[in-house]
């Protein structure tokens, strides 16, 4: 985008990188997202029958047979050493971009969200990929944008449960230092092979593959008591057969309520004591694993264990990070843009 | 230090202002990053020897003098020098032989939380080494351990039994607490281990103490432990089942912050607090490799003689996880989730001292395990054929 024109009509626009899907909103109300799958036609055959040298997001992974398919951001980082992986997100971001941004004289600036504890090479690469795309880019914790577009900025913890990772972050009124965010790894993954796992061991006939069990996942996920049983069906020997995976779905999501009731307590613990009951009292979810029914409560009543807890989930997750990030690069004064 | 607290939030001015801070450092980077690729990989990797080298001559030279020396200066025993010619230390069994075939793993390599394979005490669920040349290499390489390169020793083992006090753990359906469970088994190994005479052991609680995860961190880090074994009953909502699985820490091998300290020095100044974090690093990566090979020690012997008392019982496995209390010891540490408390007859069995008894000389049986092969691969004596088939 050298060359363009530099005025104050920049757009300015969000993106939250995610691990399954990534979003973005642009100060022109333009908000989309895509499930963040590049894939490239294996052979010339393949590439004559789709038709593009790249297939993105719902296209790629419907078509992902005839591709070689990735997922750049596994565990919310660019596997950096491996060009198709930072190729695949440049892909991902230049459709991103294109997306919302059919003007292409218009400046661009972008704040992009990143893991909460992601390595500095992790957010140099990031950068390197989306710098290519906008005029100007500051990167900041994917949290902490949750938490800006909220107007969390006080009192309050985001957990982000997202595909990758799991961030945490407490706002105490100034940008979370190191020592205020945490990052695991027990996130929708986990979840979708501790249930790939148990399905296995279970109906050891069955045909399945990973996408099918992100499937049930999302439609089905819930800790606690289930509303009812939990069927789906699964081919054995080609003949579509309706398995019960109700305690199979349970425990593969009930997996990571104790590391995040354990990281949560601990970044609590850390803080002022005469704050952390204010603390346990605002805590946020926010992410995609934030809507595994009975997951909230479930985690409250964990920490209630510790003293007084109140959570809640964010309505809007699919753009929650990619809106705090937007609302970041809004209020960013002009200068700060015209020298990162 | 907790973090001091604002009252009355600053203007979002304020956060803008540290965002940009902060994207102008990473701007710096991102500059220097640019200016670095002319450095051809040939150099970029005689850089890195000569990083690690100089690392680990001043640092673990001083420490350990014995070793330091000759580690360095002896071409026969350099890392380089070990790393092409293993076969003097450890023949190759065949599935090392297989991995040899798989392509090295990306320079960024996320964190593996899968079950990991069943593995064999004294064996490592590595890589064949890299290029040692390279400090990378050095760091990725697990199938020569730090500990065994280094010399280093086990003193003091601190085991820790999981919950207590105000904190039940996982309860039975028939008011079986986890906590006394945990208790129990954790004095019984204590005994066992104390009679082999040659460690001093440590217990983060001997009666039903409420403790919080950083006391026991800081227990076992005060007390300078080598070794840490949290010991943990299962809970499951299906009570037919029946578990045993043991976590250690799985943090990601950081080649990443290698790469950004060779970024930060792309010039002639290396600065010493870059070379503190690659000091750190080697630790990091004797913890992870020494953590994974007790984990996978114990999971043997409390999987292989569970089964032959109960044949149902389930093997889950080595796993990575982040507990707080793994991540926080600075020594190898692992949990053993030794049993599964919600399994109605399991949980009888936990009621008899003869059970809790036995599971306690099955974790001491594991320990022992890594500590005999971990001894043996420190001295270089054994071979790994030898070990399994005696």
């Amino acid at each position: 985008m050298n060359g363009k024109v530099m005025d104050d009509s920049a757009l300015k626009i969000g993106i939250d990188l995610g691990t399954s899907r990534s979003a973005i909103a642009a100060s022109n109300d333009q908000r989309e997202w895509v499930e963040s799958y590049v894939g490239w036609p294996k052979d010339f055959i393949a590439q004559k029958v789709l038709g593009k040298p790249v297939l993105l997001g719902e296209e790629a992974l419907s078509n992902r047979l005839s591709l070689d398919i990735c997922r750049p951001l596994e565990r919310g980082v660019i596997k950096e050493g491996t060009t198709r992986d930072e190729e695949a997100v440049k892909e991902l971001i230049h459709h991103l971009v294109k997306l919302v941004d059919q003007d292409s004289d218009r400046k661009v600036h972008a704040v992009v969200g990143v893991p909460a504890e992601s390595f500095s090479t992790n957010k140099l690469a990031i950068k390197n990929a989306v710098s290519e795309y906008v005029d100007s880019l500051m990167v900041t914790s994917e949290p902490f944008a949750v938490a800006y577009g909220q107007n969390l900025l006080n009192n309050a913890m985001v957990i982000d449960i997202g595909a990758g990772t799991i961030d945490f972050c407490i706002m105490h009124g100034s940008v979370p230092a190191e020592d205020d965010q945490r990052t695991v790894f027990t996130a929708g993954d986990y979840i979708d092979q501790q249930l790939y796992n148990f399905l296995s061991e279970r109906y050891p006939n069955a045909d399945f593959n990973m996408n099918m069990v992100r499937r049930f996942k999302e439609q089905h996920s819930f800790v606690g008591d289930p509303k009812g049983k939990v069927e789906v069906e699964i081919p054995v020997r080609g003949k579509l057969t309706a398995h019960d995976i109700t305690d199979e779905m349970r425990r593969a999501c009930e997996s990571i309520v104790p590391p995040i009731v354990e990281t949560t307590l601990e970044l609590v613990s850390r803080f002022d004591p005469e704050y952390q009951d204010k603390i346990l009292t605002n805590i946020v979810l926010s992410g995609g694993g934030s809507q595994i029914r009975g997951l909230s409560k479930r985690l409250q009543q964990s920490l209630q264990e510790s003293g007084p807890c109140n959570m809640r989930c964010i309505e809007d997750t699919l753009f929650a990070g990619a809106d705090g990030a937007l609302a970041l690069a809004k209020d960013m004064p002009e200068e700060f843009w015209e020298n990162v | 230090m907790p973090a001091q607290m604002h009252p009355n939030p600053p203007p979002r001015v304020t956060m803008l202002e540290g965002v940009y801070q902060d994207n102008l450092r990473l701007g710096e980077l991102q500059r220097r990053a640019r200016r670095s690729p002319t450095l051809r990989p040939a150099r970029r990797a005689r850089r890195s020897q000569a990083w690690a080298l100089l690392g680990m001559a001043l640092v673990f030279g001083p420490a350990l003098g014995y070793l330091g020396p000759s580690l360095l200066l002896d071409g026969a025993t350099t890392p380089l020098s070990i790393a092409t010619a293993p076969a003097s230390l450890y023949p190759e069994p065949p599935e090392w032989k297989a991995a040899a075939d798989r392509p090295s793993p990306p320079a960024f390599v996320p964190v593996q939380l899968d079950a990991v394979p069943l593995l064999e005490p004294g064996q490592f669920a590595g890589s064949e080494p890299g290029d040692w040349s390279d400090f990378g290499g050095l760091l990725r390489n697990d199938r020569f351990p730090l500990t065994a390169i280094f010399g280093l020793d086990v003193q003091t083992i601190v085991i820790d039994a999981g919950h207590g006090g105000k904190d039940p753990g996982a309860v039975g359906a028939n008011g079986t607490m986890e906590k006394d469970i945990a208790l129990d088994i954790a004095l019984r190994l204590r005994e066992r281990l104390r009679s082999l005479g040659r460690y001093k052991i440590l217990m983060t609680r001997d009666t039903d103490t409420t403790l919080r995860l950083n006391e026991r961190v800081a227990f076992a880090n005060d007390n300078r432990a080598d070794l840490f074994v949290s010991i943990h009953i299962n809970a499951y909502p299906d009570v037919r089942v029946n578990t045993v699985e043991t976590y250690y820490f799985g943090a990601p091998p950081d080649t990443a912050s290698l790469e950004l300290a060779e970024l930060e020095n792309s010039g002639s100044q290396y600065r010493m607090a870059d070379f503190k974090a690659m000091i750190e690093k080697i630790a990091h990566t004797m913890k992870h490799q020494e953590s994974a090979s007790l984990a996978a020690s114990i999971q043997y012997s409390l999987f292989h003689n569970l089964r032959k008392l109960d044949h149902d019982v389930r093997n889950f496995g080595v796993k990575t996880a982040p507990f707080v209390v793994l991540l926080g010891v600075d020594s190898p540490s692992i949990l053993a989730e030794v049993s599964c408390i919600t399994n109605i007859e399991e949980e009888a069995k936990l009621n008899t001292p003869a059970y809790r008894e036995k599971i306690a000389s099955y974790l001491e049986k594991g320990v022992h395990d890594y500590l005999r092969h971990k001894q043996a691969r420190t001295a270089g004596e054994i071979s790994y054929e030898r070990e399994s088939n005696g």
